[in-house]
């Protein structure tokens, strides 16, 4: 039988109603205690059945790292033992194979404070943060009524698990040593954790081990590294872990999923992310055991709740679905013990360059380049849209006398769902992420009203100087202001990036910058582009397939020459062009007999008068 | 970046909540726009990294719309204290004084009054100038002064009315020229937005409807900020003219809120407004950066706008007139 552990963590289950049995108005987590609320219930279904579903015939081991509750208050407590009983059933778990710690926000401020106060007045003068008794009182009722053991508050260990043949051990550490009513940092006492977890070697030190905190001691925030531990209390930590040999640390708090090796320590560490409050999406890992006593790995899976696409959705938090580690930035398994001259199957290519390049993340990132952009995560939610919103039309479609094409895309229907546009707007955000592009740009532009909108989050999170444009083939219906860039470039702007939401053959893309904006782009080096879709037809992946030299039929008369455009799109969805030339009027079965729709992005009537004129022009 | 920053004098001021919503919109997975409001470390580290380059100055941080702040900001706290020449908080709850753990601080001017101190000293003695008037206001007329004019004193052709403008405003030139002060206004219009039509987090929003390019920069930040959806009603702008599309974009017995760069006689927010109550939408109002008032309070019948800047009869920074060629000149 196949064994796997479920990692969850910051449920925050949340009082729905205050003290008066007024309704809390701004709940952020789908479990609350409300219990006449159907979905909460149905929330840890889905979530059994999908787990059941995905993994048949398995071993289970779950384990939950804190904050279950948003305010430690009873009720909540309660909801949490009842949830814990449905989740325990449906997954067919052993209570023993069950591994819970608290988080801060199990810790109950108030009752800190008062026995804090009580202790002043009775003259102690002792830290608030250290009458634990009182601190997990209601932690420890609920404890005691779920697994019909004590929850020991002085200890730095709360319990561990055996996992045999394979030889596993895992630990879970009470981190809110330093929590009190005030709140704190994540922290463990550094005597209590040595002799605990020298105990424990006693029994187990040929075992791989991982250990499972509240607190992140490392972060999957980029510029804070050091996560969120007491800062005097974090090496200690972490030296201690790696004398007893862990190779591992699972933790939730952040609410930011994620896993990675540190860099300066023999660690891997990896954080579920919150399983039920949001935003961001809720998610939870379940990682596959695979080996045994002489060479064990961890398969780690990702799931998030998805709600793009949401028409097919049965219930309103959305379905859980799974996800491609590449794509979401995650490791793809976690290598416990290494056998020497065994090959491990299943550690892929990405794992195996994250593993010799532990911090150089820059052969990653090259890899990828020269292929271009590739997440099947955004891709999908894309074709979701697409698919369940029915936006690939087909029919005649203008945007000039000579841009046509017998499909089109409906961008702005993508772009009108406030979260659906947030996805697209990130989706953006991954590619310059993951093409290494971050320091690539010193202006961006976004081009049309679907760029416009969709640039708005890269500009802020980049803070570079920004402008938007009109697609060329509307300049002139846009006032003076709105087609005016609002900047010189005076040899400053030497790589510029691009927004916008479709590109076919970046013909549209060419005239804007050699005709009218010219003068700004004159110095410029390169020109990345990034677009949602690409309708074109090169299948290389390859970044250079706009410019003018790689494309072909491409013709100087009627287009522009270009060949600094760096381009990446998301998703590649063909679409076909009208195949006929100025005769379409007359040729084009589509348009002369009306079979299916004509629309017109383009003002038809001005377009014909201007190529009147420019006729007339040349026969005179 | 940065949005709220106004510097008066050896006064630094940050607007803690419109900082924290840019964490929360822009920074974070998955923001919540102006509905978080609890103060994080990393909007406060933001905040450091800027207030760096002011050391010695004087410092207020505004906690106007929080009620809660991350635990463990004592040591971001305590930096900012080494980093000013003295600290105050303003409007600050006592809870978030409380969990910061700064109560200890008694200058004579941290007066407590329901649960609140409209000041807040982080020093036992010490006393600032406190800048008086609406600073955001003051800095936003500076702002629109500097992008607003008329190099040819000639009257300029309006572009959907029949009526002559005496200056330009420039909205696109506003937001290429302090990209951080316009998302600052635009958090402001979302505030109002919110009391004025009871936004929440979680419950059924209208729907922004933009026109033109301006609109769209601006109901993109909004839609960030207020957890919107957007309607790109394209294009009813200069050509006065709805490309046609497959299908009716406007839904039935949804509710509507128009967007405009700047509102003057009102003529495309009429056109839209028909559009949406032809189609069977519910038009709620509208919203823009400028709204020039054209009718004098007694006549107008209800106000279903929120702008950041309205210029009346009595208010106008720019001289900003409506003109025909009856009374041209």
């Amino acid at each position: 039988m196949k064994k796997a552990i479920i990692h969850i963590s910051d449920l925050h289950i949340s009082l729905h109603q205050d003290l008066k049995q007024r309704p809390v108005k701004e709940i952020k987590s789908h479990l609350t205690t409300n219990s006449t609320d159907v979905l909460v219930k149905q929330y840890i279904i889905q979530f059994c059945k999908y787990v059941n579903e995905k993994f048949l015939d398995c071993t289970f081991y779950l384990l939950i790292t804190g904050d279950i509750t948003n305010v430690a208050d009873e009720q909540e407590f309660i909801t949490a033992y009842e949830i814990l009983e449905i989740m325990i059933s449906e997954l067919k778990l052993a209570k023993e194979n069950v591994l819970l710690i608290p988080g801060d926000h199990d810790v109950n401020r108030e009752d800190n404070k008062q026995a804090f106060k009580v202790g002043q007045n009775g003259g102690l003068t002792k830290d608030a943060f250290s009458y634990n008794s009182e601190k997990f009182l209601r932690f420890g009722i609920f404890y005691k009524k779920l697994f019909n053991e004590d929850f020991d508050v002085e200890k730095s260990i709360v319990k561990h698990i055996e996992i045999q043949p394979e030889n596993l051990l895992l630990v879970g550490l009470n981190s809110n040593f330093f929590i009190d009513y005030e709140g704190g940092l994540g922290g463990v006492d550094l005597t209590k954790l040595n002799l605990e977890l020298g105990e424990i070697n006693n029994t187990f030190a040929s075992h791989s081990k991982i250990a499972i905190f509240h607190h992140n001691i490392f972060s999957g925030y980029e510029n804070r590294i050091t996560g969120q531990w007491d800062p005097n209390n974090r090496l200690s930590v972490i030296q201690t872990l790696e004398k007893f040999g862990y190779k591992l640390i699972l933790n939730g708090n952040e609410h930011t999923r994620g896993s990675q090796k540190s860099s300066n320590h023999n660690l891997y560490y990896s954080d579920s992310g919150s399983f039920a409050y949001y935003p961001p999406n809720p998610s939870f890992k379940i990682y596959e055991i695979n080996g045994d006593a002489e060479s064990l790995m961890l398969k780690n899976n990702l799931y998030i709740i998805q709600k793009a696409g949401k028409i097919d959705v049965e219930f309103p938090f959305g379905s859980w679905g799974i996800q491609d580690n590449k794509d979401m930035s995650e490791l793809t398994s976690f290598l416990l013990l290494e056998k020497a001259n065994v090959e491990i199957v299943e550690n892929n290519e990405l794992d195996k360059i994250l593993e010799a390049n532990d911090q150089n993340q820059t052969f990653v990132e090259e890899a990828v380049k020269l292929s271009g952009y590739e997440n099947t995560f955004y891709k999908n939610q894309l074709m979701n849209l697409i698919k369940d919103k029915n936006l690939f039309h087909s029919g005649h479609f203008h945007w000039s006398e000579t841009s046509r094409a017998h499909n089109w895309i409906d961008v702005s229907k993508i772009l009108n769902d406030s979260e659906d546009l947030f996805q697209a707007k990130e989706a953006i955000i991954d590619v310059i992420k993951k093409c290494g592009l971050e320091d690539s740009f010193d202006f961006i532009i976004g081009l049309g009203n679907e760029g416009t909108i969709l640039s708005t989050r890269t500009s802020v999170k980049y803070n570079k100087p920004f402008s938007y444009l009109p697609y060329s083939y509307r300049y002139d219906e846009h006032s003076p202001y709105e087609q005016k860039l609002n900047f010189i470039n005076d040899g400053s702007f030497k790589s510029v990036l691009i927004l916008t939401d479709v590109v076919h053959d970046g013909r549209t893309l060419r005239k804007l910058i050699n005709k009218r904006e010219k003068e700004f782009f004159k110095d410029v080096e390169k020109i990345i582009v990034i677009s949602l879709f690409y309708t074109g037809s090169n299948v290389t992946g390859e970044t250079n397939i706009i410019n003018s030299n790689k494309l072909q039929g491409f013709d100087i008369n009627t287009d522009h020459e270009e060949e600094r455009i760096e381009y990446y799109y998301i998703l590649q969805l063909k679409v076909e062009p009208c195949p006929y030339g100025a005769d379409f009027r007359t040729e084009c079965l589509v348009v002369s007999e009306g079979l299916g729709c004509v629309l017109k992005f383009y003002d038809e009537e001005k377009a014909l008068v201007k190529l009147k004129l420019e006729t007339l022009n040349k026969s005179e | 970046m940065i949005i709220s920053k106004i510097i008066e004098d050896d006064i630094v001021c940050y607007n803690l909540h419109a900082e924290q919503t840019v964490t929360a919109t822009f920074l974070d997975e998955a923001g919540i726009g102006v509905f978080e409001e609890s103060l994080t470390n990393n909007t406060l580290e933001r905040v450091i990294q800027d207030f760096t380059n002011h050391s010695n100055f004087n410092l207020i941080l505004d906690f106007t719309n929080l009620n809660s702040c991350q635990n463990n900001l004592i040591l971001k706290i305590t930096e900012l204290i080494k980093l000013s020449k003295i600290l105050v908080f303003k409007n600050v709850r006592k809870e978030i004084v409380d969990k910061l753990g700064v109560k200890t601080f008694s200058n004579v001017n941290n007066v407590e009054l329901d649960f609140e101190y409209s000041l807040f000293y982080l020093s036992n003695s010490g006393n600032i100038d406190i800048p008086k008037g609406n600073l955001f206001n003051e800095a936003f007329i500076k702002y629109l002064i500097s992008q607003s004019g008329n190099e040819t004193g000639k009257p300029i052709p309006h572009h959907s009315s029949s009526v002559y403008l005496t200056k330009y405003i420039d909205i696109k030139g506003m937001i290429s020229k302090e990209k951080g002060f316009f998302i600052y206004s635009l958090y402001h219009l979302a505030i109002k937005m919110k009391t004025h039509w009871n936004l929440t987090l979680n419950n059924e929003k209208p729907i922004l409807v933009c026109q033109n390019l301006n609109g769209s920069y601006i109901s993109s930040i909004l839609s960030g900020l207020l957890k919107m959806d957007i309607l790109i009603l394209d294009k009813l702008g200069p050509i006065n003219k709805l490309y046609s599309t497959l299908d009716n974009k406007i839904e039935d017995g949804k509710k509507y809120i128009v967007v405009s760069d700047v509102v003057c006689l009102g003529t495309e927010i009429k056109i839209a407004k028909n559009l949406i109550t032809f189609l069977g939408g519910n038009y709620l109002g509208n919203v823009s950066v400028i709204r020039i008032e054209t009718l004098l309070p007694e006549t107008k019948t209800f106000d279903d706008n929120q702008s950041i800047f309205r210029i009346t009869k009595d208010i106008n920074p720019i001289d900003f007139q409506i003109v025909t060629a009856l009374n041209l000149e």
